[in-house]
């Protein structure tokens, strides 16, 4: 898509193109939106680390506030869906083969894609705010952790403990998705100006 | 249309309808399986290992359980004074251990589950039964 406007372009004109690279130019934007997207992964992997050494003293497994949760949105709102994505597989990942573990891992990889494209979809919308997108995103988490988890063990008996998972998501989701709100419009405004490719929304 | 990247307000009229909307979702299933949450003294521990059936033991005969699979995982059925009937995960060679750090059951409808080991420990029977809700 870079070279589409300058094929046609007089040798000239791309020669004074190329000296005088307008601001921003496309390549820079995109140097600008990895830089802020491998930011924004170190940055979930750093949450989820530091979670994974407070175990909240709550005694049933996968109770968690989904701190991580915040770059990840942060990628969605700041960069797009792609991001978001790359933010969340990228966290997992490194989780997975600094601490977690290969099973937890791919466990985890299941949660969190249904999570991005939950937030994606209801991002997508445009009747959400950022806190709406997060409880459904926690939410859309826990059900697939839960649908996963009972596809494993081939017994359903572990979708009773939905219901009380839910409510702890929407809570978790919701400080989550106050956090972000409060992240964002502390944010400057030019970051949100380096969108790169076509919008996903 | 920049306005999609700007926070807004912090909470919409569709955010409330949604977690209204989950909440609702919630209570219901929370009343569902509550239906079976109760304590009995003939209830029955069910051990099931990827899907198959490993063993049915009564709930008010204190016992070890040690199940083989791809990993170790070791029950102990907990008896004596209904205060003290419990179900725990005691022990298990798998790396997480979730199912160690789970607490206890003793309500029909409560499970453990160990992921790694694809086995299933669940409440079931007693007054009111569940078994409609599992497979």
């Amino acid at each position: 898509m870079t070279h589409s406007h300058t094929d046609d372009a007089p040798p000239a004109a791309e020669a004074a193109k190329r000296a005088i690279p307008r601001s921003p130019s496309s390549a820079r934007t995109r140097i600008r939106a990895v830089t802020i997207c491998a930011a924004l992964a170190a940055v979930a992997f750093s949450l989820s680390y530091i979670e994974n050494l407070i175990p909240l003293p709550i005694p049933v497994p996968g109770v968690k506030l989904g701190f991580a949760n915040i770059a990840t949105l942060a990628a969605l709102y700041i960069l797009g869906g792609r991001a978001a994505f790359a933010v969340n597989i990228l966290r997992i990942l490194l989780a997975g083969l600094m601490f977690t573990g290969a099973f937890a891992m791919f466990y985890a990889l299941s949660g969190g894609i249904l999570a991005v494209i939950a937030m994606i979809l209801l991002k997508r919308a445009r009747v959400f705010s950022v806190v709406g997108v997060s409880v459904g995103g926690s939410a859309a988490h826990i059900t697939g952790q839960i649908l996963l988890a009972s596809l494993i063990v081939k017994n359903a008996a572990i979708f009773t403990s939905l219901p009380l998972l839910l409510i702890s998501s929407i809570i978790a989701g919701a400080i989550v998705g106050l956090i972000v709100y409060l992240l964002l419009r502390a944010l400057p405004r030019a970051i949100f100006r380096q969108r790169s490719g076509p919008r996903t929304h | 249309m920049t306005e999609i990247n700007k926070p807004g307000n912090p909470i919409r009229r569709a955010d409330i309808i949604l977690i209204a909307a989950l909440l609702i979702l919630a209570t219901i299933g929370a009343a569902l399986v509550s239906r079976g949450g109760v304590y009995a003294d003939d209830a029955d521990v069910r051990i099931t290992v990827d899907g198959a059936l490993y063993g049915v033991y009564p709930i008010g005969e204190a016992r070890e359980i040690v199940v083989q699979g791809n990993y170790e995982n070791r029950i102990v059925i907990e008896a004596g004074d209904a205060d003290v009937m419990q179900v725990r995960v005691a022990g298990a060679t798998c790396p997480g251990k979730d199912c160690v750090h789970h607490a206890p059951i003793r309500l029909g409808g409560q499970s453990i589950v160990c992921l790694p080991n694809r086995l299933s420990v669940e409440i079931t029977g007693g007054e009111r039964d569940i078994d409609a809700f599992t497979y």
